[in-house]
Formats: C-alpha cells, structure tokens, sequence
C-alpha cells in the first residue's frame, strides 16, 4: 500500500472530524469544497459476436467529470455512467473497500475505485482495466484463470486426521499468537490489484500469481491446517513461488495491507532450508466440547 | 524452414498481441511510477541479460589468446592478441566495458540482496493487521541494502573509469 | 526436478561468481598492476597458468548461472510446453558450446591441448 492511500485516510478523518465541528469550521470546509472538473480518460472494449472476424476494438474515451471533496473514482465512474454514457461497464459492489469488484488502473497504478480520491490523481486521469486478465468489456476484466488458481493451492483447512466432512461440530484449537501469524493474508479481498501489478504476471500465463501464493502461506502458516507438505510441493514447481522475482509492486498496491512479497519469500524459505519445520509441524488439536449453537447433532 | 519459420511467428505475435496482458514493456521495465523495489527488479533483468551476454562474447574474445599462446609456443609472437587489443582500446569499447562493470558490480550485490530476501531475511517479520497497514517487505533492511547496492555500484564505477580510460586509455 | 534444488544451484553459482569474479576484476585492476599491464599477453599467461583450474571452475559456475537466468526468462516470455522444452534445449546447446570453447582456452594455456 502505497503512501498516498494513508494520506486519502487521514484526510476523511479530518473531514469528518470538521463536519462534527463548529459551524465556522464546517463553512469553511464548505468553501474549500468547491466544485472542479477533471478528465477522465476512460479505456473502452467492446466485445464482437463470436462470428465477426474483424479486430476487435479498443479506444479511450474523455468524460468532463464535475469532483468535490470527497469524490472518489468510483463516484466519478458512476457519474459519467449515470450522466454521460450509459454504455460504459465496470463492477463494483460495496463502494467501500470490503468487496474487492472495483479494481482499476488508474494512471499506471492499480487501485480500488472507490478507496482512491479523485484529488490524488490530479485533473487528467486514466483508467484502464486490470491488467493480465482477459477482457470482457470496458474496466471489466474476466476472473476466472485468477480464481482457478486460487483453487490449485487448496485454500482451505486441510485435515487428514480427522473426519472434518458431514456433521463435523468440533473447533480446532488456536491461540491470538497462532492467529496473527496468518491474520494479515485472511484479509485478502481477492480484488487482482497484485496480479495485475506483478511483473511476472505480465508475461507469465502459468504463473499462480501473488495473491495465490499468499493464500497458500495463509494456509501453511495457520496452526490448524495439516496440509503444508501438499501446498509446498504445489509452489515449489515451475510457474510458482520461484517465479516470483521480490518486486513488490503486489505489496506496494494492495489496498488491505496485506503483504504478498512477505508470504512468497516465507514459501520460498519453507520449500528450500525450513523442509523440516513443515515435516515437524502438527495441526492443532480439538477443542473437547462440540459447537452447540452452530451445528447441533 | 516454413515450419520453423511460422512457428517463430506464430509465438512472436502472441507475445506481441496477447490479449491485456501489461508484456514485457509494461511489465518488465516500466518501472518508474511503481515501488522501489521493481526498479531494482527491472534492473537486475536488464543488468542479468546484459552482462550475460558480453561474458558469452568475452569468452569467445579471450580465446584468441589462446591462439596466440599456440602462436607462441611454435616460435612466433602473441601479434593475434595485441592486435585484438589495440582493437578494443578505444572510447566506445571502454564506455562498453565501463557499463559492463556497473551492471555487474550491481547484478552481484543486488543477488545477495535477493538471495537475503527470498530466504525471508530482512524483510520485516509478520505483524497483525493494524493501521496504517505498511506491508513488512517493503521497509525492512533490503530496502536500504537496495539504496546501498547503487551507492557501492556507482562509487566502483568511479574506480572502473579509473582504470579503464586513466589508465588504460592514458587519457 | 523440485525448482528449489534448481534455485539452490543459482544461488550458490552465484555466489561463487561473486567470490571468483571479485578476484578476476582485482587482476585486471590493482593486482594486475593496472589494466593497460593486466592486458597484456605476459600477465594473461601468468593469470591463466597460476589460476588455471580456478578459471574453470569460474567458467563452470558462469555457464550455469547465466543459462539458466537466461532460461527462466525466456520461460517468462511466453509458455507452452514445446516452447520451453525448445528453449531448455537451445540453452544446453550454447551453453554448451560456450562451455567448451572457454575449456578449450584454458586447456591450452595449461599445456594440455596443442
């Protein structure tokens, strides 16, 4: 994450700390909200009928977009779409940084449309989609290979010494400790800011990409999985963890804090001098009493 | 040779129009509005290719004194090898030389730094998800080891032109 | 192969680069008495003749480290699997070559190819 994302932060804090405050403040703050513009260049694709052979076409469109104080990139992308032309596609969700659908590339630099403030990027700004991800249309991108492989390295618990299928109604044992140990990858939204932004990603088709291997050392890392000799041998391979070459451009954008150039280094550690404390570690144990509220047997 | 040739093709235009992927431009080496350590990323690939490169045609140049040596022992002189490098002691050839030395001096270091890193060493240690969320990597030791490895880099720099182009071109 | 083993390889070529290219540069510079005097044929002999078997441990480490970085970028490049078993073996042709073409220096200077 990247310096100007604190700062966008800390400047709604003080906003709404003045929006709490005296009137003179909040006139003041009304003055210094005036209305500008910016313009945004925005990518366009349209996708042609399978049957049409021709080139398909991509070209940037201008919107003369009206900001204030507060505006985000979504709220621009909004406006243009609600005012200027209805045909421009993006996704978006939540419209606070929870779900992770509004990914752009916003002049050069991954960031989620609603998290980044018009303010910061300066009057001409230009969104493109994601890159490394397939085109659907416009800023959207196509998901499916980041999310198969997402699948491929197993995220989730995986216990081969106890039945954990049907009616299972037990807890796994984990101390605070434990926890923070895997607590900063468990907030991955899974928004592909990092594998658009990974150089490997750029040229690398096959390469699982940061926010895969970070879900594995999630996994690993997590006192209650079982499974880090099978996830090992998945990222010790070609087009895995060793494909990552620590440009941190995954880290530097991702909009959670979450670290992926951390968890890959820690893969490559386990996978070449740390075999031995994968082999040693035991998953946690069973809590003793069953979970009653969720799962009565 | 067709079907050689089309296939060259056939992987060139999809490296050349493979479908929003940011290739090797975007990707690989524009480096300049992302973090710092894609700059040295960048710059350990090109550093990597390059100096690659001149140790292949280095090892094809130094065995002309091998000839020479050959030349020698039959009774004759190493002419083979001072004619090769009265050829190569010239401006352009030392300012090659000169950046060959950088980008190895840089490539080397930089290695270290990567082998440091890679094994999870100086790169911060794992931390609960508290504000401001700074990621680990990104500020522990490597990244000064990285500010470092340039500093040293240029400073040999300074030392290689001594003795490429002060003593070796007289200038 | 698991591609740490391989990984390892490139780590501990390159350092052992690290080590010997530190001392070839250190010939060709203050120990060798000055470039222009490292250059010349006499101070090749004697550098070929003292640090012969270290050469070809320095070729050796050389070859490796730069055909298989060469390899893993090609293999960045683009993908597919005979693009990258043609790639794997392009690099152990050149590199090959070049291995032996620098192993025909050195065994010469060393008297055991006329």
């Amino acid at each position: 994450m990247g310096n100007e994302d604190h700062s966008h932060f800390s400047g709604g804090l003080t906003l709404t700390e003045n929006d709490h405050g005296s009137e003179q403040s909040a006139l003041s703050e009304s003055t210094g909200n005036e209305q500008s513009t910016v313009k945004l260049r925005v990518f366009r694709y349209k996708n042609l009928p399978k049957d049409d052979t021709s080139a398909p076409s991509t070209s940037f469109d201008t919107f003369q977009v009206p900001i204030s104080n507060g505006t985000t990139l979504l709220d621009a992308l909004i406006y243009v779409k609600e005012k200027l032309d209805p045909t421009l596609t993006f996704r978006y969700s939540c419209r606070m940084g929870i779900c992770g659908s509004c990914g752009v590339n916003a002049n050069g630099k991954e960031k989620l449309a609603c998290k980044t403030q018009v303010k910061d990027l300066g009057e001409n700004i230009e969104v493109r989609p994601l890159n490394n991800l397939s085109l659907i249309r416009d800023l959207t991108v196509d998901f499916k290979p980041f999310i198969e492989k997402n699948v491929k390295v197993k995220p989730y618990l995986v216990r081969n010494d106890v039945d954990v299928d049907g009616g299972f109604n037990r807890e796994f044992r984990q101390t605070p400790d434990e926890l923070n140990q895997y607590l900063m990858f468990a907030n991955c939204l899974m928004c592909g800011l990092c594998y658009s932004a990974c150089p490997t990603n750029a040229t690398d088709e096959l390469y699982l990409g940061p926010q895969a291997l970070a879900r594995a050392y999630r996994y690993i890392a997590d006192s209650r999985d079982g499974g880090q000799l099978e996830r090992i041998e998945i990222v010790d391979q070609e087009h895995a963890a060793w494909s990552c070459h620590f440009a941190g451009s995954c880290s530097d954008v991702c909009p959670k804090g979450v670290d992926p150039a951390f968890a890959i280094q820690q893969l490559k550690a386990l996978a070449l001098r740390k075999q031995g404390l994968l082999k040693r570690k035991k998953p946690s144990p069973l809590v003793e009493r069953p979970r009653e509220s969720v799962n009565p047997v | 040779m067709d079907a050689a040739g089309k296939e060259v093709l056939k992987v060139l235009t999809e490296i050349l129009e493979r479908k929003n992927n940011a290739g090797v431009y975007r990707g690989w080496l524009k480096f300049w509005n992302r973090n710092w350590e894609r700059w040295l990323y960048a710059m350990h690939r090109i550093t990597g290719v390059g100096v690659g490169i001149y140790l292949v045609a280095h090892i094809w140049e130094t065995s002309y004194s091998a000839t020479a040596f050959l030349d020698v022992s039959n009774g004759g002189s190493p002419v083979v090898w001072t004619n090769l490098m009265s050829f190569l002691s010239n401006e352009f050839f030392h300012t090659g030389l000169l950046l060959v030395a950088l980008a190895s001096v840089f490539h080397a270091l930089n290695g270290v730094r990567l082998i440091f890193a890679e094994q999870g060493l100086m790169i911060g240690k794992v931390k609960p998800p508290t504000f401001p969320m700074i990621p680990s990597s990104l500020k522990g030791g490597q990244r000064y080891f990285g500010i470092a490895i340039v500093i040293i880099s240029f400073i040999l720099l300074v030392y290689a032109f001594y003795q490429l182009f002060i003593i070796g071109l007289g200038w | 192969m698991r591609q740490s083993r391989l990984m390892l390889l490139q780590y501990l070529t390159g350092l052992g680069i690290l080590a010997l290219g530190s001392l070839h540069f250190a010939l060709l510079s203050f120990a060798g008495g000055g470039y222009s005097n490292a250059i010349q044929f006499a101070s090749v002999l004697s550098v070929y003749t003292t640090f012969g078997v270290l050469f070809e441990l320095f070729l050796v480490f050389l070859t490796w480290h730069i055909f298989y970085g060469f390899r893993r970028v090609l293999c960045e490049l683009h993908q597919g699997r005979r693009y990258e078993s043609t790639v794997t073996w392009a690099m152990v042709i050149i590199g090959g070559a070049t291995f032996l073409w620098g192993t025909r220096t050195i065994l010469i200077f060393l008297g055991v190819l006329h």
